[in-house]
């Protein structure tokens, strides 16, 4: 009789563990903290940015059509070769190998559309931007850089002009990007991205 | 590839390394020198007196860090009666008594002008001064009024050669198929060297990680960029298959750097079109165990790093990218929601079973 009450006892308290566990685990990942690519470790000395001192990156992205004001992360390149991503649902990433916000360039900014449960990430009203909207840079120095919206284009996942995206010079450009459409089971994608060009005004 | 057209001052270099290599041309050096200088001991003469102080000695270095100097020049004048042929087996002293020339460097008959040679280099310290005395025996006959002076001059550098591994046009990332990457920049530093300092081979460390391997490297040379980046090794002389560790790449022609110069050299490799992304590769040198020889008398040299002979100089990793330009990011996970979803339900489910289990078995 012992034996049996041990035994239920050990079995229960290894199912309420197990579940308690995967419970939190799961409702993190969902609600918080992004699954992430494991980044490619790109040297510092190789960039840009490297000698950058920490006040001249961006600390703030602010959409006051949208009610954005979301902390910007740093990232880098995954082992895919494409751009990570931020790893909170709430923030929003800096492509740090590429162009500074207010410099002659196009910096990129991603964030995701929605979460593990199909609630909003920051950039879920992204599409509801509209030419001529405004967007706020705040450096990690206080500065605050004025952008507006010029463009705004949704592409197939797999078509979109990354050179135009991340190489365009003609301007001080900030590019922002986040997935719309339909899921990909498969790809475990959307199926479109969706990028709001926008360029540095002089106030 | 930036090309370094003529020697370099190891200063500039290192503004360099700060500020860029576009401006390495235009900066300025201080040369780096050895200052000695001697004053009176004040000690009375003593006729017939042996090992008796004459002078005293200081040297200083102009820049930080260290150099080593294997002679000293030294003028001597006698005054008040003596002569200069009253002063025999001379010899210099350390801080703590050790005497520095010894055996046949000692100055056994002195002369106006003198070289006194080191038995082993001495190593004059940037920010610091070495006292050293002068000690010479005096001969009985010697007037007890009499006066020496001496005067010391230029010390002579030994033969030395210092090795870093700059960043400088290492970028860091590449692409797989790309040929002549540079993987590493070695600079080799005679800017401090008594001699031309010669080479004939350059052993180099390779390491892979992140899922490259040594073998997806080829084509590896050796480049001066005193000439245009020309290999020093071809031929035969370039491996067909490269070792994880330390691989000696062998140069066609022996190569010398000349005294009082840093040469800029560069490693490039081919990177195999399998290489696979994130595959990092780095290379450098350790700096101990170059083989290098005084280019004056053939003696062996050992070539110092930052930490003196056990410095590995790793250099810059290298990494394989997918392209210069990254892929757009993936930034939605709705999709996953109906299995999240079921996870936590089928979580809590267990979580609930495992509570009522409890309070079954408790």
């Amino acid at each position: 009789m012992n034996i049996r009450r041990t035994i239920g006892l050990t079995i229960a308290l290894l199912v309420l563990t197990i579940g308690v566990a995967v419970f939190f685990a799961t409702g993190m990942q969902s609600l918080l903290y992004a699954p992430q690519d494991p980044e490619v470790r790109v040297p510092a000395t190789s960039t840009a940015t490297a000698d950058l001192p920490p006040g001249s990156r961006p600390g703030r992205l602010m959409i006051p059509a949208l009610n954005i004001d979301a902390f910007i992360e740093e990232v880098g390149v995954n082992g895919k070769g494409n751009m990570a991503t931020p790893s909170k649902y709430a923030d929003v990433a800096w492509y740090k190998f590429g162009t500074i916000p207010g410099e002659t360039g196009s910096a990129v900014m991603a964030g995701h559309v929605d979460n593990g449960l199909a609630l909003d990430g920051v950039f879920k009203h992204l599409e509801d931007l509209h030419v001529g909207d405004d967007l706020y840079v705040t450096m990690k120095t206080g500065e605050r850089l004025h952008f507006k919206v010029s463009d705004i284009r949704s592409y197939p996942y797999d078509k979109v002009p990354t050179e135009e995206l991340f190489n365009k010079n003609d301007a001080a450009r900030l590019n922002l990007v986040t997935c719309v459409g339909s899921w990909l089971k498969s790809e475990k994608t959307y199926d479109e991205r969706l990028i709001v060009y926008t360029i540095l005004q002089d106030n | 590839m930036t090309s370094l057209q003529r020697f370099i001052p190891v200063s500039a270099i290192a503004l360099a390394i700060l500020i860029g290599a576009a401006t390495i041309a235009s900066a300025q050096a201080t040369v780096p020198s050895v200052t000695g200088t001697a004053t009176s001991a004040g000690t009375v003469v003593v006729p017939g007196a042996t090992g008796s102080i004459v002078s005293n000695v200081t040297l200083s270095f102009n820049q930080a860090g260290s150099v080593f100097v294997s002679s000293v020049p030294v003028t001597v004048t006698a005054g008040n009666g003596a002569s200069i042929s009253n002063l025999s087996s001379c010899q210099i002293f350390n801080a703590n008594g050790a005497a520095l020339n010894t055996g046949a460097n000692v100055l056994t008959s002195v002369q106006g002008s003198n070289t006194i040679t080191f038995d082993t280099p001495l190593q004059v310290t940037g920010g610091t001064t070495s006292n050293l005395t002068v000690r010479c025996n005096i001969a009985v006959g010697t007037p007890a009024t009499g006066t020496f002076q001496f005067a010391i001059g230029t010390p002579t550098f030994a033969p030395a050669l210092s090795v870093t591994t700059p960043m400088l046009t290492v970028t860091g990332a590449t692409t797989a198929g790309a040929q002549d990457v540079i993987l590493a920049n070695i600079l080799l530093d005679a800017m401090r060297s008594g001699a031309d300092i010669r080479l004939s081979s350059l052993p180099v460390t390779i390491t892979a990680s992140g899922g490259g391997s040594v073998s997806n490297l080829s084509d590896c040379r050796v480049r001066n960029s005193l000439t245009g980046n020309a290999a020093l090794n071809s031929g035969v002389n370039v491996a067909g298959s490269l070792a994880n560790g330390t691989n000696t790449i062998t140069f066609d022609n022996t190569l010398t750097v000349a005294q009082g110069t840093a040469l800029l050299l560069s490693v490039t490799c081919d990177v195999s079109a399998a290489a696979s992304v994130g595959s990092t590769f780095q290379i450098g040198t350790i700096p101990g165990t170059i083989g290098a020889t005084a280019a004056n008398t053939g003696a062996a040299v050992v070539p110092t790093g930052t930490v003196a002979g056990t410095l590995t100089s790793a250099g810059v990793p290298v990494v394989v990218l997918a392209a210069t330009t990254p892929g757009v990011p993936n930034t939605g996970e709705g999709g996953n929601a109906p299995l999240n979803m079921a996870l936590l339900a089928l979580s809590a489910l267990a979580a609930i079973l495992g509570v009522s289990f409890l309070r079954r078995f408790a």
